[in-house]
């Protein structure tokens, strides 16, 4: 990866939101697969395997039904962005994902 | 169900089928919340020690948007003069009519003050949501975690506000006693349910169409967090962990 792609967030002594960029610094854009001979020993798949959308859905459905947190926050969000200029994540790496 | 003209027939048909999704909506999404298990105390801290300071904790919350303020004092403005309004003007809309009711039709004087009441409190909810909405489109970070349904539940409940506002400024003072004498009428039969013709006023129906609306969508949209609050578990649980261990035996199902 070459490093003119990154935006490195420079974390300075003040505590101040962060430019929502879009390109640049999301960690979804970098993705670093797995070595396949890792994979191997531990037992998991090599490759994303068929179906893995519904996989992912039903366990978030099965962490929905077995977390009152989870559950009531999914549904009450009002979305008033008052945990967004906070958040430890968005801070620190200036991500907005 | 005597001569019912068909905008009657409609709109009572109507009225009952929105209570209905709102009341059964409302009470199984309650049922869900409830039975859903929480395998942790998760109090934000400063955590009250006891249920009676998690029970104040909540208390602050629903009437004064305590951790709101603390966190966000400009977003605070908008939500709480919103939801104070609103609270104002939903009681003046329940009072006009027991009030007139309790007197049969000779209210007292301060009667009068009800309307006014409304116009300066629907003001407040129209200016603090115009507030709220500019401020999802103009603050970039909330801009970025809004999706359809926020801005379309502030466009539904300003045109609310818009259409019952225009109830009082388009319309004489007598045409609009006069509508909200037959109303009186329409919702105690509705609640015998021995329906009755609806005013055909067509400020009060189309502000009237778009409160049903919006009652039929409540369960299924964010406004649940009128419920949700008291199942929070940030909010709701008290720190004693370590005097009284806490387990729920309902997460050993749990397959992940």
């Amino acid at each position: 990866m070459s490093k003119e792609h990154y935006h490195i967030h420079k974390l300075t002594g003040k505590i101040q939101t962060p430019k929502l960029l879009r390109k640049g610094n999301q960690a979804s854009e970098f993705t670093f697969l797995a070595l396949e001979e890792d994979m191997e020993t531990l037992g998991f798949p090599k490759k994303l395997q068929e179906g893995w959308q519904d996989k992912a859905v039903g366990v978030f459905k099965e962490l929905l039904d077995n977390n009152k947190a989870l559950k009531t926050y999914m549904d009450i969000c009002v979305r008033c962005g008052a945990c967004t200029d906070k958040c430890q994540f968005f801070l620190g790496s200036g991500d907005i994902n | 169900m005597d001569n019912l003209d068909f905008v009657s027939f409609m709109y009572v048909i109507l009225t009952y089928a929105a209570f209905a999704i709102l009341i059964i909506g409302v009470v199984w999404k309650i049922i869900v919340y409830a039975k859903t298990p929480m395998p942790v105390k998760i109090p934000l801290t400063p955590a009250p020690k006891t249920k009676t300071g998690a029970f104040f904790r909540v208390l602050g919350e629903v009437f004064f948007f305590k951790s709101l303020y603390r966190s966000n004092k400009s977003t605070w403005v908008g939500g709480y003069v919103f939801h104070v309004s609103l609270a104002i003007v939903l009681i003046q809309h329940v009072l006009r009519h027991y009030v007139y009711d309790f007197y049969h039709g000779n209210p007292p004087a301060w009667y009068n003050l009800l309307v006014p009441i409304g116009l300066v409190f629907g003001t407040l909810i129209l200016i603090s949501l115009v507030y709220l909405f500019l401020r999802r489109i103009f603050v970039e970070r909330v801009k970025f975690i809004s999706v359809l349904s926020d801005y379309f539940i502030l466009v539904l409940l300003m045109l609310i506000t818009i259409a019952g506002l225009s109830e009082i400024v388009f319309q004489s003072p007598a045409a609009l006693e006069k509508s909200v004498v037959q109303l009186d009428a329409f919702f105690n039969k509705l609640f015998i349910f021995q329906p009755f013709d609806i005013p055909h006023n067509p400020f009060f129906l189309l502000h009237y169409t778009l409160v049903l609306i919006l009652l039929a969508y409540i369960p299924f949209s964010k406004i649940m967090h009128f419920v949700g609050i008291f199942f929070s578990p940030t909010l709701a649980m008290n720190d004693d962990v370590r005097e009284n261990r806490y387990t729920d035996e309902r997460t050993t199902r749990l397959t992940i």
